[in-house]
């Protein structure tokens, strides 16, 4: 366990110096940056625990995310600001919809797990555009903490940091758990997993539980960010294909895949970005679907190219030259 | 609802049914046969109607428009079955990731294109509304599913009568079988992409003599098609034609009943049902690509 703890301490000094950066620093796009770049570390671990290690792919992450934001909207119209109970409540919520998704789709193997988490983004973006209780594309607005702009930037920058936190401190200390374990065999071999006693339907709905109670934790912070909810910027797709990438590039089979992956896909789509306005590609305002298409292609090159990731670079070999 | 509105609601949801066929049976000919997933098929159903449309717009005769749009998609049905037959690409995420990549670059591009509001096709062009004595119908309606109707028996009768349908069924039945006997498995399956992505276009253009269209709706074109595939076994054609006539059906009579706008969401209710019920249906997709 003692490289666990010197892992653990190595999270702790760099978010205390990431903290410690954006907390003195006068630029305020430097904290929405790093801001951004907390959130998807977070996502992307809590993605990681079912995707990566138990090799079963969500495409469902904005749903989740969507759920966290809405849940935090609607509870925090009776509570006002609360953003412990309105966290733990998207969380909790998020959880209990992945049961439900993942109960059917996560004993049956395959494609199916992937397809309904693909639906489930575009069904919930549905259900709260059509039912009342969600006020259709009117949305909630939703209390903020009552501070000037650059002090709700910091106060929402920390829990987003705290929530990466605590995600990569439960990433090290899963990495080497039996839970782990059992996910890695589910992913090499399912029938031999079931077969070594492994409950693989419950493991692979607990990984799911957990990734997703992530995703609707950031989703509840993230409502509070921008003070305001509605369906086509909750629901949205981007954040399941960006957590994706951020996931794979940055290795999906390792605690760090999201550490690693998050400021290089985030800097990447920046890097974009900015070359379209300077080739002026499309004027002045990029327009997100170019942001999407170069991430779909991305998807596609790396789904032929670049299997392992970042993380595989360092992966050892073993097994390889037998085969 | 009377029972005088009936045979109307019965007729109306068969002709939209059919519709639905066309839009479904090109994904359970690429799900029965090469056991993928085709996450773009959604997309493809929307650009046919969308290029259709803009050359449509362009003076180009409507039936050509289709034509071009029907065979690009079988062009690039092609291409994508290119990419997921390279080395490696199955074992991540059973091809899912590459289709995944693919949706999401359509998508967007779709989007940059043609934009992202809801068109439809001029269908005055097509004559009066008929009247049948005890409804009326819009002649687009009955072209619609005219078209989808002709290229389901198209496609069954090329599956059961030519030599290639043989070889197509072979595959489906056991890959390395048909392996062993000589069909070349991989040249043949990129013709079953192609030709599943081309039913997407047929879709896409029968789709577009109905309702309206739009890059983002394509979601709800693939949960219909996943939905009409599961309920009428993959890889059967004719169970998917029969699954897509009562879905038409079902959803004329509780169109009658509830609001339309819950009809998606009992739809997926529906699709996570089947899924609960039907895990045998299923056990198909679970083996492993050629």
């Amino acid at each position: 366990m003692r490289r666990a703890s010197m892992q653990i301490l190595l999270v702790l000094l760099g978010a205390a110096a990431v903290s410690a950066w954006a907390l003195t620093s006068a630029e305020r796009s430097t904290v929405a940056i790093l801001m951004t770049v907390a959130m998807y570390v977070a996502m992307t671990s809590g993605w990681i625990v079912l995707g990566g290690y138990g090799g079963y792919l969500n495409l469902g992450t904005a749903g989740f995310f969507g759920i966290g934001a809405y849940v935090t909207a609607m509870v925090s119209q009776t509570t006002g600001f609360q953003p412990f109970l309105t966290l733990a409540a998207g969380a909790v919520v998020a959880a209990v919809v992945a049961l439900l998704i993942g109960a059917p789709t996560l004993r049956l193997r395959g494609p199916y797990f992937a397809i309904m988490t693909l639906l489930l983004t575009f069904i919930v973006g549905l259900v709260t555009q059509n039912f009342g209780i969600f006020r259709g594309a009117i949305g909630f607005r939703v209390p903020r903490p009552d501070l000037d702009a650059a002090g709700t930037l910091r106060y929402t920058f920390l829990f987003y940091l705290g929530l990466a936190v605590l995600t990569l401190i439960g990433m090290v200390l899963f990495h080497r758990s039996t839970f782990a374990h059992r996910l890695r065999a589910i992913r090499e071999d399912e029938d031999a997993a079931e077969i070594l006693g492994v409950h693989t339907a419950r493991t692979k709905i607990v990984a799911f539980m957990i990734g997703s109670a992530v995703a609707g934790a950031c989703g509840s912070v993230w409502a509070w960010q921008v003070g305001f909810v509605e369906p086509v910027n909750a629901f949205n797709l981007l954040y399941s294909v960006n957590v994706l990438l951020m996931a794979i590039i940055g290795g999906s089979r390792a605690w760090y895949g999201g550490l690693v992956g998050a400021p290089l896909l985030l800097a990447l789509e920046n890097f974009l970005r900015t070359t379209a306005v300077r080739l002026e590609l499309f004027g002045p305002v990029v327009p997100t679907e170019f942001n999407r298409a170069v991430l779909g292609f991305l998807i596609v090159l790396i789904a032929i190219f670049f299997r392992r990731g970042i993380a595989g670079l360092f992966e050892r070999r073993v097994g390889r030259a037998v085969i | 609802m009377s029972m005088a509105l009936l045979p109307e609601l019965l007729v109306a949801g068969l002709l939209i049914g059919a519709v639905y066929a066309a839009a479904s049976i090109g994904l359970s000919l690429t799900m029965g046969v090469l056991r993928v997933f085709n996450v773009t098929h959604g997309i493809v159903i929307m650009a046919a109607g969308l290029l259709m449309a803009e050359l449509d717009r362009d003076g180009v005769p409507l039936l050509l428009a289709a034509a071009i749009a029907i065979l690009a998609a079988f062009l690039i049905g092609m291409a994508i079955d290119r990419l997921l037959q390279l080395p490696g690409v199955s074992e991540n995420f059973g091809g899912l990731l590459v289709l995944f990549g693919a949706m999401v670059l359509f998508e967007s591009l779709a989007s940059l294109r043609w934009g992202n509001e809801q068109q439809v096709i001029n269908t005055d062009r097509f004559g009066e509304v008929l009247d049948l004595g005890f409804m009326r119908v819009f002649p687009a309606r009955l072209i619609a599913a005219g078209i989808a109707l002709a290229g389901a028996l198209v496609l069954l009768v090329f599956l059961e009568r030519s030599s290639l349908g043989r070889a197509i069924r072979a595959i489906a039945h056991d890959p390395d079988a048909a392996r062993i006997l000589g069909i070349p498995v991989s040249r043949v399956s990129r013709i079953v992409f192609g030709i599943g992505t081309a039913f997407a276009a047929l879709g896409g253009v029968s789709i577009a003599l109905v309702f309206s269209f739009a890059p983002p709706s394509h979601f709800r074109w693939l949960v219909w098609a996943i939905l009409i595939v599961v309920l009428g076994g993959m890889g059967s054609i004719r169970g998917t034609i029969l699954a897509a006539l009562g879905l038409g059906m079902f959803e004329s009579l509780a169109g009658a009943l509830i609001r339309f706008q819950y009809l998606p969401i009992l739809v997926y209710g529906l699709l996570v049902a089947v899924l609960y019920v039907k895990r045998d249906g299923l056990a198909a997709l679970q083996e492993r690509r050629v």
